[in-house]
């Protein structure tokens, strides 16, 4: 739940072109998974590209903090997550327009189209937190271990939300198939 | 389920997951990033420390803004209530909290007891937690209209580092983040038909419009490394100690 101090051990120094120039290559390099994390987490867009923006600002901010530069895809993801979770909580709280489901593939059949709108909004439905692990999951491949590190949890909370969050999404996978067999 | 058939479901979540991802980066989310450096450089070192210090101002403004709304929300209802509540105006400072805490709504229900530490275990009294209410509508498994904000309540850790938490019967999500930026950070999902939360050692279940059991208590540590240092709330803006009700006779 919370963190305690961590000791800090000095870094080689880089002069100011050097770490931007690491900054820019890193962090470029990462955006559009940054990014692509962030809509899906935010479920907005234009909300994503501030989030993204705003945890690279807080990235630069801490960059003396990334002591080995091969831990940055988790050490930024971690900033995104964390961000997304605060453009989050500014909005209303699970504020879901149930509308807002696209239409299934057109070559899919009838009652596979159903049970995926039914996951859609399922998926929609779910907290952010428990959004974020399944997003992280499936969308990104992450272990356990490698979510609770991106989102500062410890793993038996991963697995604790991924459990909820899958529960939830099968629930409704069953009662969309029930009711695609009774219309079938 | 079968294996199969939740293998299918795994991949159909896959498949909604990579269609609602956008595709590629928007040019202008490029170029705002590649000025991130260039942005911060043009402010000095001198002016970037100070922002830090701007920021520590606005934490402690804001913390004293929540300790005025504190005393408002704790001492005009004991006012109100002057029998079942606190002595208003009484000095000292709480030894510990009582699971009954705040007395000003006989309906409230207990959902969080707990201590905030330091990162050494050492309590850490006068840390502002601040706790968020919302409404949803009884039964609902989705705030369709986005769930309304009603109350903004706030707690205060005692000498002894303990603080309770109630939520109102018609309150539906209860957010609890401590003052000093997100080290101690609980949220506590909808007030939905058996729902459960769990977050470390934390646990909640709730039933229908019911909890059916009280939380385990939530330990909150605080990082001491963190830059803004535990808000010391004066003992005078402390809630003085229940003492036993005495009824007019």
């Amino acid at each position: 739940m919370g963190e305690v101090a961590r000791v800090r051990t000095p870094y080689p120094a880089q002069s100011e072109a050097e770490r931007e120039a690491a900054f820019q290559r890193l962090t470029q390099a990462r955006l559009e998974r940054a990014y692509r994390l962030a809509s899906i987490l935010l479920r907005d867009q234009s909300e994503a590209e501030d989030a993204v923006h705003d945890a690279a600002v807080r990235a630069w901010q801490r960059w003396d903090d990334l002591r080995d530069q091969a831990a940055f895809d988790a050490w930024f993801d971690r900033i995104v997550v964390s961000c997304c979770r605060d453009r989050g909580r500014r909005r209303l709280p699970h504020s879901i327009d149930l509308l807002d489901v696209d239409p299934a593939a057109p070559d899919e059949p009838g009652h596979l189209a159903a049970e995926r709108d039914e996951l859609r909004r399922a998926l929609a439905a779910l907290g952010p937190d428990h959004r974020a692990v399944v997003v992280l999951r499936y969308l990104e491949d992450l272990s356990v271990p490698a979510i609770a590190t991106r989102t500062g949890q410890r793993e038996g909370t991963v697995k604790s939300r991924l459990h909820y969050a899958l529960r939830q999404l099968r629930a409704a996978w069953d009662a969309a198939e029930r009711t695609g067999g009774s219309e079938r | 389920m079968s294996s199969d058939r939740y293998e299918l479901m795994e991949r159909q979540i896959r498949g909604i997951l990579l269609e609602d991802s956008p595709a590629g980066v928007p040019e202008r989310l490029r170029l705002r990033i590649a000025e991130v450096p260039e942005a911060a450089m043009q402010r000095t070192p001198g002016s970037i420390r100070s922002l830090t210090w701007l920021r520590r101002g606005g934490a402690l403004a804001a913390a004293g803004v929540a300790l005025m709304a504190l005393v408002a929300l704790i001492a005009l209802p004991l006012l109100s209530h002057p029998a079942q509540g606190m002595p208003a105006g009484a000095p000292g400072v709480y030894g510990s909290i009582p699971p009954y805490y705040p007395t000003d709504d006989p309906n409230s229900q207990l959902v969080a007891t707990g201590h905030v530490v330091d990162s050494e275990g050492r309590p850490v009294a006068g840390v502002v937690l601040f706790v968020d209410l919302y409404t949803a509508p009884p039964q609902s498994t989705l705030c369709l209209a986005g769930c309304q904000l009603v109350s903004v309540d706030a707690v205060v850790s005692a000498t002894d580092g303990s603080f309770a938490v109630h939520l109102k019967p018609t309150s539906a999500i209860l957010a609890v983040t401590d003052a000093n930026s997100g080290v101690a950070d609980l949220m506590f999902g909808p007030r939905i038909s058996d729902y459960q939360f769990t977050m470390g050692d934390f646990s909640l279940r709730v039933e229908g419009d019911r909890f059916t059991s009280l939380p385990d208590p939530i330990t909150i540590v605080i990082d001491t490394a963190h830059p803004h240092a535990p808000i010391t709330v004066p003992p005078y803006l402390l809630p003085s100690p229940l003492e036993p009700t005495t009824q007019p006779t």
